[in-house]
């Protein structure tokens, strides 16, 4: 019933958008759950997902709606969120009337929340945008999707300025990190996760696909789940007893002071020869931002020296 | 071939020391080979990685799971002595979720500086739980079974608390959840020789109070007559049993069912003095850990993830438990079978009541579409112009408070019937674990075979359900439908799956948070489209058994009555129980499966007065829609702009109605 009344809008609208003058011609979008269709770019955008929320704000546009903004600060770190926008409660279930008082004319959502695509829909067009977690290289993925919401928000020539800026930063950090570590240097970059866990970020994660694109060796390329890492003990890190290990914060402070002086990671080659380093906050799911912060910090990590 | 319980006292001892000491060696061979044998166990070569990890994880890890068993099952063997109940363990007495909450909060929240009295915090978790537990059971007719059905209301309540924390804290997700998977996972021998005194003291404590045991077995009268302060004893070996618990879990995280499984098991098989019991439960305990532990070591790191231990002794332990149990005979309380008569709350006219509790419904219906609190708590009226809006902020409201109120009324319905068909007034489907073996199938249907679609999940799940509750009505016959098999049967499928979300949660990061938020109801997800399905579905159904009422009462007073009545009851029986499943399998979907309203209502409504068959039904569903309705309200409004899930507002308000129960009977 209410799937009908929508359809005789939007026909409704269609029909006024063509008896309207030429410049009213409707653009038609695809995405992973269908296609939306924009007579004039849209400008009020609601994101439910911080990948998304970083990717939007790169564009220059302000989101008029975002989750979980206090966390963001705390993972996501830059850049910064704009002053004035709603605060729509949680990611994974983001709250439909705080949504709708933000008025947005597009809402950006990932593949998790296609359970409420429907719901959301009826709020504004809602498109499906997945950028990790697609069987696809994080750096690739970021890409196609930057340029695809430049598209659809008419902001392509920005779209070319932020990816070659990404570009630039990473040739410029892949050279500095080989001014310290060599040529050669395979680096691993891990995530700690509790006394006894730990991710290590595999070949289609945002670290290792940044690593790639600064030319620099990666050290594990095995299998992985589908958010890029493999998870498990300590043992994980035995084949990288002669690479360089970086893992990413935050992680609680007596956590990190039990892995690492846990005997199992000090008698680890990487540790035992002092080649560990502490990288700061990076969202390793974010946007182009995230993918030049984890390159600068990593560098300038790496410049100033391994973790004691 | 069923072995003599004789025999199988020696030889099931035998088989697990034999099955550990083989594990042992089996690790050992490589470094046997090469003849570092002694090198690896105690002075690893710090060039060779296989040398270290076994020294610093492999060793360590294989000694925790010892302790960790054996302390377990010593707790387990305890506690089913001093309450005569097998069924009683740490875990299901709710000394696992209160530690499990303590410990999330205490993680998230506690600073730094304060981590010396994460101990302290834990044991207080424990010991909370425990006493509530006790608190809801104790004065009641028969307490054994209150005991075990208070303890799984707790641990539900509980262990959705600690999913909400870890929701509100998503930050933490990846390390609570592996520690409440029951990783044993070891980087160095801290951990090990940091539990192994206190174990090895709280041991030696319950190995000496062997004697207080056997007397207090004897039952209360006689071990006072026999001169025992019995209170005090029963509070001694019940603290120690709670420390070695709280020590455990607080350590390495949730391992399920070994305290219940494993001394229930000797005790079947003969073992049934307090020393030998001990003994035994500590070694096979023990070794039995190890074994699982070995096991699931060698599973880990297929397709980039892990396997916890603690996740697959659940899943090993429940299905055994049933059947050991079910051999065993074991009736936990010779008035198991009594029915526990309410008494009768006569507050007004049932007549007026059910238009009161109609009237209720109807403005709370209106009042919780435009009234709703903003970011600072503050009232907000939203304009009645909204009502006429198909797309509003009151349409959305509309959906999921609806979906609430229909399966508040879906879950009432099914409760009474269950209570009444069942002859028991403490099952639901909630407890008989018809709900959990509903989102167990959907669970698994969504992440290992991908299905999304939500009416295939329906379907799917409503199968699930019916299914486990023709298990459960056949693995009944034989006792009538005897209350605690039903508990039984529920506690064990809401461990299985406990273990199978744990697992799932482990290792799909994708829909992790979907899943837990769904677990513990939340109302989000829903459409209307579905809610009118649920609603049509609910409304024939319900209608059907209101006009099958007269047999209904006749099937209530129990069958022997019913079949000298002329009453086909097999049939009858069996078309009430599947219309029971596929109710509770509707809403399952809708709110998820841990509300307590299909308990909560009928007990409500019988108590209300409630007694025919019909009045009985039309009272519990006023009740479950009222109940559900002002859940959802609250779940939408008290930390606005994040929400709540409904089904856990539902079960808090459900355990609050037990707490003061049982407030008021003792």
């Amino acid at each position: 019933m209410r799937r009908l009344l929508s359809i005789a809008i939007s026909a409704l609208c269609i029909v006024a958008a063509i008896a309207s003058p030429a410049w009213a011609q409707g653009k038609t979008y695809n995405h992973e759950m269908g296609t939306v269709t924009f007579d004039t770019p849209p400008t009020r955008i609601a994101v439910t997902n911080w990948s998304l929320a970083e990717t939007v704000i790169a564009l220059g546009i302000d989101p008029v709606a975002i989750a979980d903004p206090d966390l963001y600060y705390e993972w996501v770190v830059t850049p910064d969120l704009p002053k004035d926008f709603v605060d729509i409660g949680q990611r994974q279930s983001p709250n439909l009337e705080a949504l709708r008082k933000a008025k947005p004319d597009l809402i950006l959502i990932t593949k998790e929340l296609a359970m409420a695509y429907d719901a959301l829909s009826e709020i504004a067009p809602t498109m499906v945008i997945s950028i990790f977690n697609n069987d696809q290289p994080a750096l690739d993925s970021i890409r196609k999707a930057t340029l695809k919401i430049a598209d659809i928000t008419g902001k392509q020539d920005r779209a070319q300025e932020i990816l070659t800026q990404v570009d630039e930063t990473l040739a410029h950090d892949g050279d500095r990190i080989r001014a310290v570590l060599g040529p050669d240097q395979k680096i691993v970059v891990i995530r700690i996760n509790s006394d006894a866990q730990i991710n290590v970020f595999g070949p289609p994660s945002l670290p290792n696909t940044v690593l790639a694109a600064m030319n620099i060796p990666t050290a594990y390329n095995g299998e992985t789940t589908g958010w890029g890492f493999a998870r498990g003990g300590l043992e994980l890190l035995a084949p990288f007893a002669n690479d360089t290990l970086a893992f990413i914060e935050p992680t609680p402070a007596p956590v990190r002071q039990r892995i690492v002086n846990s005997p199992l990671w000090k008698m680890q080659g990487f540790a035992r020869k002092n080649r560990v380093y502490q990288v700061p906050a990076v969202w390793t799911y974010g946007g182009p931002y995230s993918v030049m912060r984890f390159a600068d910090l990593l560098a300038t990590q790496i410049e100033n020296g391994p973790y004691k | 071939m069923m072995l003599r319980p004789a025999r199988a006292a020696t030889l099931i001892p035998a088989v697990f020391i034999l099955l550990a000491t083989a594990s042992l060696l089996i690790d050992l061979v490589p470094f046997a080979q090469h003849g570092a044998t002694w090198q690896a166990l105690f002075a690893p070569d710090e060039t060779s990685f296989d040398q270290i990890f076994y020294h610093f994880s492999t060793l360590p890890r294989t000694v925790m799971a010892f302790m960790c068993g054996a302390g377990l099952a010593v707790a387990g063997a305890a506690i089913q002595t001093i309450f005569r109940n097998p069924l009683a363990s740490p875990v299901t007495l709710g000394v696992g979720s209160g530690v499990e909450l303590a410990l999330t909060v205490f993680l998230v929240l506690a600073p730094a500086s304060l981590a010396n009295w994460q101990d302290l915090f834990t044991l207080a978790g424990g010991m909370g739980a425990l006493g509530i537990v006790y608190l809801i059971a104790s004065g009641r007719s028969n307490a054994s079974l209150w005991l075990i059905l208070a303890g799984m209301i707790v641990n539900l309540l509980l262990h959705s608390a600690t999913q909400i924390f870890i929701l509100f804290n998503q930050q933490f997700l990846d390390s609570v959840f592996m520690w409440g998977a029951g990783d044993l996972a070891q980087n160095g021998w801290d951990s090990t020789l940091y539990l192994a005194p206190r174990l090895i003291i709280a041991i030696l404590a319950v190995v000496a109070l062997v004697r207080p045991l056997d007397i207090l077995a004897l039952g209360d009268e006689t071990a006072n007559s026999l001169g025992a302060p019995v209170k005090w004893l029963r509070l001694g070996i019940l603290a120690i049993a709670v420390f070695i618990t709280a020590s455990i879990i607080s350590t390495v995280g949730m391992i399920g069912f070994i305290g219940l499984a494993v001394p229930a098991t000797l005790r079947f098989v003969g073992y049934t003095r307090s020393r030998g019991l001990l003994a035994m439960s500590f070694l096979v305990g023990g070794c039995g850990l190890v074994i699982i532990d070995y096991v699931m070591r060698h599973f880990a790191g297929t397709g980039g993830d892990i396997f916890p231990t603690g996740a697959a002794t659940a899943l090993i332990g429940a299905p055994f438990v049933i059947i050991i149990l079910r051999k065993a005979r074991i009736m936990p309380d010779g008035n198991a079978n009594r029915q526990d008569h309410p008494t009768d709350y006569k507050i007004t006219s049932r007549h007026m009541l059910l238009t009161g509790l109609f009237a209720l419904l109807v403005v709370g219906l209106v009042a919780s579409l435009l009234v709703s609190l903003d970011g600072n708590s503050h009232p907000v009226l939203t304009p009645i112009s909204d009502l006429f809006a198909f797309t509003s902020t009151i349409g959305d409201r509309t959906q999921r408070t609806l979906a609430a109120i229909v399966c508040g009324a879906a879950l009432a319905v099914s409760g009474t019937l269950i209570q009444r068909v069942g002859h028991n007034p403490m099952a639901s489907p909630e407890i008989t674990g018809v709900s959990s073996a509903t989102a167990l199938t959907m669970i698994i249907a969504m992440v290992y075979f991908g299905f999304d679609g939500r009416t295939e999940l329906m379907l799917i799940g409503s199968v699930g359900g019916i299914i486990s509750l023709f298990v459960l009505l056949a693995l009944c016959r034989n006792f009538n439908h005897a209350p605690h098999y039903l508990l039984l049967n529920g506690l064990a499928l809401t461990a299985v799956l406990g273990s199978v979300v744990r697992i799932a949660l482990t290792h799909s990061g994708t829909k992790a948070t979907m899943l837990i938020s769904w677990l513990a109801g939340t109302t989000y997800f829903t459409r209307l489209d579905e809610v009118i399905t649920v609603a049509i579905i609910t409304a024939i159904l319900s209608i059907l058994i209101l006009l099958a009422r007269r047999p209904l009462e006749l099937a209530s007073m129990g069958s022997d009555q019913a079949v000298s009545l002329g009453l086909g009851i097999s049939a009858f029986r069996l078309a009430m129980m599947t219309g029971a499943a596929i109710l509770a399998a509707v809403s399952t979907l809708l709110v998820g499966p841990l509300s307590f309203v299909g308990l909560m209502a009928p007990h409500l409504a019988r108590i209300a007065g409630f007694r025919l068959a019909g009045a009985h039904l039309l009272g519990a569903i006023l009740i479950g829609a009222n109940v559900m309705m002002v859940a959802e309200w609250l779940a939408r409004n008290i930390i606005y702009p994040q929400q709540l899930p409904t089904g856990l507002i539902a079960a808090l308000i459900g355990t609050a109605y037990f707490l003061i129960l049982s407030a008021r009977r003792s």
